[in-house]
């Protein structure tokens, strides 16, 4: 069984009113468990509004959603567990912290979900963990912390409530190149640590490359592309056309390639690029 | 949901309401409301409710659009209406029921005061209506000039309503926001008694507050970034004059306020 299957999805904002806009028009779309997938596409493609349908907090206009085999929007409560587990961190969490302290911040997923003292306990040091908030920040309150921390503490706030799948709206919209990197670092090592399903929405390309092994490409409300990263990011010239540029790394190593350079295709990141330039210079050409 | 609220809702046009001067639609729609309450038949009714008619069909706002605001308070319309009809026992009774009993001169005032209430409302968001909340803010600070004297600064009033009004739209867009974040996390907003339901709001507020902080901090930074120093010595880019449409609105309205008295005292008093 799939992790997520999204059939027929249409979605329509303002319905009946003069400023209706059609948001998803009929998608279809199946994850597989495991991994971290990655859905892009340009501003206003749809990609925040799809990831709502996930854990049922936006209602289909038609088409049903399934979570492992269950139709989420089934009834009220199914609706409402399935929030659960399926994770959903949304863009600049950092503007929906409220509680006293970073610790009660993060709990408030757990609590909800009605565990006892103890497993919340358990779960908050997990999730603190998980991006590198230290117990001794626990009895701050969250506003007075650093904008790169305050987000942390919102991505634990959703990583607590132990979802199977986690979805992350632009994790990496507004932070500078180091804080980018850990938060791209963090999620890697979430993946790893929890075995969960991850489900990060972007419209950088880099950051697509630098984690994903699976990407979806959104445009106009529709499913573009499925695929891997190398499949997809190898036709770009469809996604030039829909507004998304493939990295700059690869850019620069198509250009050289184009030049006559003997380099490899399908280079997506820095580090690739670095171990291709140097067997080039040592001489041992593409391998 | 939260977005149906239509406040002060501007429709542009450039019919002779809308080429009023904002001053003087402030003016004559407070002088208007007055002469509304002081229609004491339905003969000084009928030519205030004539006159609105008119004004709405002057200003090209559709009539469904008009309509629309007062959905909003039909429930107080429904409320005085019924109130009238079963504890107005004047003239002679047209249906009865043991103790229950409508009269003529329930009904007629119901139909009185429902007429009056409709009247009101289509005067008064006309205003709304046909005014850019920036023109609208701008006149009631030049009508406001005289506090000057006794130390109330209306260019500091009419800034802080200008941003009020500007910033609406931004909040409820954020309320929705951040609803949608707690949800996420398991909030429940819709079930529950009510102290339940008010703690529930706390994770909504708290965010909503800091964030309009943040805001405003942001926005006052970047005012003064621009010298913003308040009203002194500010000079405007629309200076405001009254023109031939002000004077004849001035005008129909004090003969619309003679017609009124003379209908009044013409004829017998309903109210
Ligand atoms: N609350 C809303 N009301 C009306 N239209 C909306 C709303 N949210 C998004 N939209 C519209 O739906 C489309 C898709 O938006 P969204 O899913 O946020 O795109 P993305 O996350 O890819 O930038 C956009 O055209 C946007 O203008
Ligand atoms: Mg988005």
């Amino acid at each position: 069984m799939s992790l997520v299957e999204v059939k027929d999805l249409v979605y329509i904002y303002g319905e009946n009113t003069p400023f209706c806009k059609t948001a998803l028009d009929h998608v279809f779309l199946t994850l597989e468990k495991g991994g971290i997938k990655a859905i892009i596409g340009h501003t206003g493609s749809g990609k925040s509004t799809l990831i709502q349908h996930l854990n049922a907090l936006l209602t289909p206009n038609s088409g049903t959603v399934y979570f492992e085999g269950q139709n989420v929007n089934e009834s009220k409560e199914v609706s409402y567990q399935i929030r659960f587990r399926v994770g959903l961190c949304f863009q600049y969490p950092e503007y929906q912290l409220f509680e006293n302290t970073v610790y009660q911040d993060i709990a408030f997923g757990p609590k909800n979900m009605g565990l006892n003292e103890q497993q919340i306990d358990a779960a908050v040091q997990k999730a603190a963990s998980y991006v590198g908030i230290t117990p001794d920040l626990f009895q701050q309150s969250p506003f007075d912390l650093s904008g790169g921390q305050k987000r942390r503490i919102a991505m634990a706030g959703v990583m607590a409530m132990d979802p199977d799948l986690l979805i992350l709206d632009e994790p990496t919209a507004g932070l500078d190149p180091r804080g980018r990197n850990q938060i791209l670092s963090f999620i890697r090592d979430y993946k790893e640590r929890s075995g969960k399903t991850v489900l990060i929405v972007s419209h950088s390309m880099d950051d697509v490359a630098e984690c994903a092994d699976e990407v979806i490409v959104v445009n106009d409300g529709k499913i573009a592309m499925q695929g891997s990263v190398r499949e997809v990011f190898s036709r770009s010239e469809e996604l030039s056309k829909m507004g998304l540029t493939v990295p700059e790394t690869t850019r620069i190593i198509e250009r050289l390639r184009a030049e006559g350079y003997d380099l490899p295709a399908g280079i997506f990141t820095v580090e690739q690029a670095a171990q291709a330039i140097y067997h080039f210079l040592k001489g041992g050409g593409a391998d | 949901m939260i977005k149906d609220i239509t406040l002060g809702q501007y429709f542009p046009g450039n019919s002779p309401i809308h080429r009023l001067d904002p001053r003087s639609k402030l003016v004559l729609v407070f002088a208007l409301l007055i002469i509304i309450f002081l229609c004491q038949n339905f003969f000084s009714l009928a030519l205030i409710t004539v006159f609105s008619v008119v004004c709405v069909l002057l200003s090209r706002i559709p009539f469904k659009t008009m309509m629309k605001g007062l959905k909003t308070i039909v429930f107080v319309i429904l409320l005085t209406s019924i109130l009238q009809i079963f504890y107005n026992h004047e003239g002679t009774i047209l249906w009865q029921w043991h103790k229950i009993q409508i009269t003529t001169g329930g009904v007629s005032m119901a139909i009185f005061i429902t007429v009056r209430i409709i009247c009101l409302i289509f005067v008064s968001s006309l205003l709304t209506y046909t005014t850019s909340p920036t023109l609208l803010t701008d006149g009631i600070e030049r009508l406001l000039k005289p506090l000057k004297k006794i130390h109330i600064e209306p260019h500091t009033l009419a800034m802080m309503m200008t941003i009020a009004l500007r910033f609406i739209p931004t909040l409820i867009e954020e309320v929705d926001h951040i609803m949608a974040a707690q949800k996420a996390r398991g909030a429940d907003l819709e079930s529950g008694n009510l102290i339940k339901r008010a703690k529930a709001l706390i994770p909504i507020l708290i965010p909503l507050f800091v964030n309009s902080f943040r805001r405003a901090y942001d926005l006052a930074y970047a005012m003064e970034c621009r010298c913003y120093r308040g009203g002194d010595g500010r000079t405007r880019m629309r200076i405001m004059k009254l023109s031939g449409v002000d004077f004849a609105a001035y005008a129909v309205c004090a003969l619309l306020l003679a017609g009124v008295i003379v209908l009044n005292i013409c004829f017998e008093a309903v109210i």
